[in-house]
């Protein structure tokens, strides 16, 4: 199993023989010959995203990997693979203790945001250190470029993005909404909807209610700029959770607890309309078939919606020794060609390519096309998540903000007072 | 299960990073030659040392080995999970010698450690390796085919495993525990307390069986064809066994054989200690030997027994004695004799009899009743020596 026999110390004397110092030292060393001569192994990590680590048991985020994974056993025979899923809540401790002890993956794939904050805390390797980085920095999207760019480096190669849309059932919604005006018909006509309150089920409205602008320097702790003013940062904001305030008061709409909930009172037949996230739409068609319905998220009188996006990347692990960061950096390159790009896409229909040579394939998909009309809602108006922010104060601030649009969707808050209360949040200007 | 072996390949490769070498080699170096010192020669000033456990120096070694490699800004995780082996190591033997020893009896403790306690310590050391080395949840999820219509993963088959073999070796505890609260509570004969002892045992496995069962899935049908496999193999091989696990469940039921009871085996008093499912555990006390039958033999045959509805045991010995005394005489002396041991119970009395004339002896039999019934032997044995005593002292002929 360990390669030939050669590779082996001839047992000479018994017990006595082999358990001695210069034989145990041999043994060890030649196992550690033979792995690197007849077989290398790299492991590689994949972090699911945050609120959907529950999909991880269907091994939905390995799915994915399958025609990259093909192509570089291909090229590489002798290379095994070790895939393994570690979600997002147990990462941190779970790299700080391998990396003690020199047992880290070679390589993860992850969110740009997650990658962004390891590195910063040392526990992943820079990326820009790479001769790999500068052949791929050019076959990238130039706004993909800068969300893995932070202060200590760039911290992964990017891969994949992910997008929210609009997940919702043919047989009891014919034409999906387009506005936030139509949503609220929807859900007058007795349609069950459901919306939650995290940054996939509720935020992408901001956009459409014109909040988009008020709420980022609230959540990044960056200053206001300067052509905004707190007098419209209020009208904003008070458009935005009056248009909460009057969903929720539709006696259809569920308010849910997160994407999960969601998802599943889709499956049921429970809700017939939910903001989803892309990588959820692999489970959501093995278990909806042809009733699963897919588009973009409805606009508002502000303009387009703001979805929630995410850039998956393939950041270095720290332990690995030169011949396994040479497969792991290989690997990593081959991603972004073209044609793995491309099947990336359409096999998975779930992401998007990064590689800018690349064109998604619209035409023949519908789905494929409402994830790239909401990429584009997302690069014209989140600037959310293309902003700089300390990962910190976005953790921090989250809950609180979480649990004040729950105030104002259930009536605890009037909308006024969840301005107010919102305002209190902003950074001193 | 070749997922499962190239996995195993993969840690492989953690020899190939100078780090995880750095830790290990010293380690593994340290151990060996801990080793190899055992077998020198103890020293005279330094004999306290080859009294230590292994686990002490090596202890000491790892606390070193982790303080050089962090001096040099090495990592050392490793060799402190193997510190913490080596320590979780070091506590069970404290327990099981300076804590258990004191409450438990040199069998109980042994089989504690044996059955119980190491093969626990023994799983544990071996997760925590694979969870350091991998992800156990990617290992627990590695299919190993369907069986019965289940498919059965790693993980349920290890946690099945495991929950049936503590059912196995840890259910005798609780059990005794129910049943002596049973024997309190309901004022239950001490057999009686045995048996339910047994019976609770068999009921809990069994559960325990349908549970694993469940977990792993198996459908209906997939039992039914174990079942019938069964049936099938009943008719050629294993009818025995079954007949015995049947006789022996019966028996339990029944109560006509329960541990504790002293029943008559090949004409010698034995102590039933054990009910097993396949064969029933005698105790000899004549030889101290311990007697393995199977309970299909107690089930096809007659038995008898003492200790059905009490312990008492009737015991009779017979002698011939000379003419020179009366009859009357020497069935009083005998009776007196008989009254004057202290094993020997004054209710029912001891009885005399004159059994037989002879032209030059008259023959006599003395029965009395014990209280132990595996005493039986021993008593009869201090009564004809009393005898042969007492004929001596008046003169008389010992007996025939």
């Amino acid at each position: 199993m360990f390669g030939s026999r050669q590779c082996l110390p001839e047992r000479s004397g018994g017990f006595a023989g082999l358990v001695s110092l210069p034989a145990a030292l041999a043994l060890l060393l030649s196992l550690a010959s033979c792995q690197r001569q007849h077989h290398q192994t790299l492991h590689v990590v994949v972090v699911p995203t945050g609120r959907l680590e529950w999909l991880q048991r269907e091994g939905n985020d390995k799915i994915q990997w399958t025609p990259l994974l093909q192509e570089y056993q291909r090229l590489h025979p002798g290379v095994q693979l070790q895939l393994s899923v570690v979600p997002e809540s147990e990462l941190e401790e779970t790299l700080r203790r391998d990396r003690s002890r020199g047992l880290g993956p070679d390589l993860l794939v992850l969110q740009a945001s997650l990658a962004n904050a390891l590195l910063q805390q040392g526990l992943v390797e820079r990326f820009n250190d790479q001769p790999a980085w500068r052949r791929s920095q050019p076959l990238l999207e130039p706004d993909v470029v800068g969300r893995v760019i932070t202060t200590a480096g760039v911290s992964g190669l990017p891969v994949y993005k992910a997008i929210s849309l609009a997940c919702f059932d043919r047989q009891v919604v014919p034409r999906p909404p387009a506005s936030l005006d139509e949503l609220l018909a929807l859900a007058a006509s007795g349609r069950p909807i459901g919306v939650a309150v995290d940054p996939i089920g509720i935020w992408w409205s901001a956009g459409g209610s014109g909040a988009q602008d008020a709420m980022v320097p609230i959540l990044t702790g960056n200053p206001r700029p300067a052509s905004a003013t707190a007098s419209t940062d209020r009208a904003a904001l008070l458009a935005w959770f009056t248009w909460l305030r009057q969903l929720a008061l539709q006696s259809r709409v569920d308010i849910a607890g997160g994407p999960r909930e969601l998802i599943e009172g889709l499956e049921s037949g429970r809700l017939s309309w939910i903001p989803c996230f892309s990588t959820a739409l692999g489970h959501l068609e093995r278990s909806m078939g042809k009733r699963l319905g897919v588009a973009p998220l409805p606009s508002g009188p502000a303009g387009p919606p703001t979805p929630f996006s995410t850039l998956g990347v393939m950041a270095l692990g720290s332990d690995s020794s030169p011949p396994q960061r040479k497969l792991a950096l290989d690997l990593a390159e081959l991603s972004l060609t073209p044609l793995l790009q491309r099947d990336l896409t359409l096999q998975s229909r779930m992401v998007l390519p990064v590689n800018r040579f690349v064109p998604v394939p619209v035409a023949s998909s519908g789905r494929l096309a409402a994830l790239e009309q909401a990429q584009r809602q997302f690069n014209e108006r989140s600037t959310l998540l293309t902003a700089s922010f300390s990962a910190d104060r976005v953790q921090r601030i989250q809950p609180l903000v979480e649990d004040l649009l729950w105030k104002v969707m259930l009536g605890v808050m009037t909308p006024q007072q969840g301005v107010d209360a919102m305002m209190r949040l902003s950074p001193p200007s | 299960m070749s997922t499962v072996l190239a996995e195993i390949q993969g840690w492989l490769a953690f020899l190939d990073r100078l780090p995880v070498l750095l830790q290990l080699l010293p380690v593994g170096l340290l151990l060996l030659a801990l080793l190899r010192l055992r077998r020198l020669p103890v020293r005279g000033r330094w004999s306290w040392l080859w009294k230590l456990p292994l686990v002490v120096p090596l202890l000491v070694g790892q606390g070193l080995i982790a303080l050089v490699l962090l001096a040099l800004h090495q990592r050392v995780g490793l060799v402190l999970l193997l510190g913490q082996f080596s320590l979780a190591w070091l506590l069970l033997r404290l327990v099981e010698r300076q804590l258990l020893a004191r409450w438990l009896s040199p069998e109980s403790l042994q089989l504690l450690i044996t059955r119980l306690l190491r093969p626990l310590f023994l799983v544990a050391v071996v997760l925590q390796g694979l969870d350091a080395l991998g992800s156990l949840q990617d290992l627990a999820a590695v299919p190993l085919g369907v069986w019965f219509g289940g498919a059965i993963h790693l993980g349920d088959l290890f946690s099945v495993l495991v929950v049936l073999y503590l059912l196995l070796v840890g259910l005798h505890l609780p059990a005794a525990g129910v049943s002596l609260l049973a024997q309190r509570g309901l004022g239950i004969s001490e057999g009686s307390r045995r048996a339910l002892d047994q019976i609770l045992q068999y009921v809990i496995f069994s559960l325990g069986v349908i549970w694993a069962m469940g977990r792993l899935g198996f459908n209906q049908t997939g039992v039914l064809a174990i079942a019938g496999g069964l049936s099938l193999g009943l008719g050629f091989g294993i009818k025995e066994v079954f007949s015995n696990i049947v006789s022996g469940l019966w028996l339990l039921i029944e109560g006509s054989v329960r541990p504790g009871e002293v029943l008559m085996h090949e004409g010698e008093a034995c102590e039933v200690r054990r009910l097993g499912p396949r064969a029933t555990t005698l105790w000899r006390s004549g030889d101290n030997a311990e007697v393995v039958v199977p309970n299909q033999s107690f089930f096809t045959t007659a038995t008898t027994t003492y200790t059905r509805s009490d312990r008492m045991r009737r015991c009779s010995l017979e002698l011939r004695v000379d003419r020179t005394r009366t009859p009357q005489q020497i069935m009083e002396l005998l009776q007196t004799i008989a009254a004057d041991h202290p094993a020997v119970l004054a209710d029912p009395p001891s009885n005399a009899r004159l059994v037989q004339f002879g032209d030059e002896r008259y023959s006599y039999r003395l029965s009395f009743s014990i209280a132990d019934p595996l005493t039986a032997g021993s008593v009869t044995a201090d009564l004809r020596l009393a005898i042969c005593r007492r004929f001596s002292d008046l003169g008389m002929d010992p007996p025939a």
